[in-house]
């Protein structure tokens, strides 16, 4: 019982389509795992299943030997288990800083500091602001900290949105195709985050379609072809399987 | 001065009141709540009220309490069982509340007096009141805005996901606003019961919850005082335009869809937006 996240014969059916049919693997703690595969493979669904977006048809997920499958997102952020979305989802009106700090529990001001404006507001939101900034330095953001987060560059979103999730002090990080968007500069610095998370005691789950970084940054990968598992291994092992080769081939044909 | 407030008192007290009101949608609007269940909610501050100081003998002011308490009850309630829907079907069923305590109103003749309505109701409501509540809701819409919490209003209005995936129950923060809202709008009701002699179901329907909304949407959900300058246009406009009941109508929508239009930002950002214009010029 080592895994943080085991899956288990986990379906997704919508109408009469089998978005994910009978997927099982399991996520050691502390590594990174890559879930890859052709457009429309299931990963993203798997991904909402697994944050709680979405609730499977079937089938198991267990957090930390707990089943999770379909409680609601924001309790399963506060066990733990947090993501970024592909199609990204800051407030673009508030400031970066803002954004990250929306995801931050401790300190938390009550409603009372809120509406009397007493002392201890300024110093609890200050202390905020610090650890916002501080997430978004680690991403490699400092500078853009009280920009609005809607005139940022598509790359430096995605990097908000990575230290909003780190926000919430996940141990299991889910990460919907980070790299999309990103130029060859920002994908190596984000190769090092991702890499860097091991060290921190977070468990990454990496959904991308960028192969130098998946083949690069993950310990092992699962392969999704139209809902179902095709493959898995260490990422050496995969790039050879006849099987996925020609999921991605015959996906390229179609 | 003076002469100039007791001239237009009464329109001024129907400013006032229905600024506060307007706040009272303002608040659910910021988290994407269109609710319609102003007029409902209202209608049980203003009976509840209107039984206890004139059968009950209670003074005023335990009374106005009592409506701010049966307010936020029912809103909590309502909002249990609807805040569960989403968009449409949230505000069509906060409307359906609003029609079902009119049509309660109707038939309840020993206390709403049914159709006919209640005469003869002691006027308490003084504009100081009025002010100073309107003051209350301006201030606590200041104070949560650049902060924590108001940030997180913002992300809801903007994206609820977002909002859910950073840890927060977007379902509960907005039951609280909601029934925040439903303690405003049963002390407005008992205001406005006080504030004039009569009293009918009509006055609590469809058009006074539409009010409610129209109000912020007019002047500017996310401006200090949207709810104001919005209130103040649908309550002033009509008295303008008494000469003619369908110019009226027709004015007071031209004036909101303009405003929809051109001002998505509301007419109380109006200053700003010339000033910035100026300044480019």
């Amino acid at each position: 019982m080592d895994a943080l996240l085991a899956i288990r014969g986990v379906s997704r059916r919508f109408g009469g389509v089998a978005a994910l049919a009978n997927v099982s693997f399991a996520v050691p703690a502390g590594a990174i795992v890559g879930v890859i595969g052709p457009n429309g493979s299931g990963k993203t669904t798997l991904m909402n299943l697994v944050s709680g977006v979405d609730a499977p048809s079937g089938g198991e997920i267990l957090f930390e030997g707990r089943p999770v499958q379909g409680r609601p997102v924001h309790r399963l952020a506060r066990l733990g288990i947090a993501r970024t979305f592909q199609h990204i989802r800051l407030v673009p009106q508030l400031t970066a800083a803002e954004n990250v700090a929306l995801a931050l529990h401790e300190p938390e001001a009550s409603l009372a500091d809120t509406l009397l404006r007493l002392p201890r507001l300024s110093h609890i939101e200050g202390e905020r602001r610090r650890q916002a900034v501080s997430l978004l330095e680690r991403t490699g953001l400092d500078g853009a900290a009280d920009r609005p987060a809607g005139d940022l560059s598509y790359g430096d979103r995605r990097r908000v949105e990575i230290a909003r999730a780190l926000a919430t002090r996940p141990r299991l990080l889910l990460l919907d195709e980070p790299a999309a968007g990103m130029n060859a500069t920002e994908k190596r610095a984000l190769h090092a985050l991702i890499a860097g998370f091991r060290a921190d005691g977070i468990t990454t789950v990496l959904v991308e379609h960028d192969m130098d970084l998946v083949m690069g940054v993950c310990d092992h990968l699962h392969v999704l072809n139209q809902g179902r598992a095709i493959a898995s291994g260490p990422p050496a092992a995969v790039r050879h399987d006849p099987l996925v080769i020609e999921a991605y081939l015959g996906a390229e044909d179609a | 001065m003076s002469d100039l407030y007791a001239a237009y008192e009464n329109v001024i007290d129907l400013c006032l009141l229905n600024a506060v009101l307007a706040f009272s949608c303002l608040l659910l609007l910021r988290v994407n709540l269109l609710s319609l269940a102003t007029g409902g909610l209202m209608a049980i501050g203003a009976y509840l009220s209107i039984w206890l100081t004139m059968r009950e003998g209670w003074p005023f002011g335990p009374a106005l309490l009592a409506a701010t308490g049966a307010g936020a009850l029912a809103a909590a309630g309502l909002g249990t069982l609807v805040l569960r829907l989403r968009g449409d079907y949230f505000a069509m069923a906060t409307l359906a509340f609003t029609e079902v305590v009119r049509i309660l109103a109707l038939n309840a003749d020993p206390v709403t007096g049914g159709a006919l309505g209640i005469f003869g109701i002691p006027k308490y409501t003084q504009t100081w009141q009025l002010l100073a509540l309107l003051a209350l809701a301006i201030y606590l819409v200041w104070a949560l805005r650049r902060s924590s919490l108001g940030d997180r209003m913002r992300a809801i209005a903007e994206d609820e996901l977002a909002v859910a995936a950073a840890g927060h129950d977007v379902a509960r923060l907005q039951l609280g606003l909601f029934t925040a809202s439903g303690a405003i709008a049963g002390l407005g009701g008992a205001l406005a019961a006080h504030l004039n002699l009569f009293v009918a179901p009509s006055d609590f329907g469809f058009l006074r919850s539409m009010d409610a909304v129209i109000a912020p949407v007019l002047g500017g959900v996310w401006n200090l005082f949207g709810a104001v300058v919005g209130a103040a246009i649908l309550t002033v406009l009509p008295e303008v335009l008494r000469f003619s009941a369908q110019l009226r109508e027709i004015l007071i929508g031209a004036v909101t869809l303009l405003a929809v239009l051109f001002l998505p930002t509301g007419i109380a950002s109006l200053p700003r937006l010339l000033l910035r214009r100026g300044r480019l010029a």
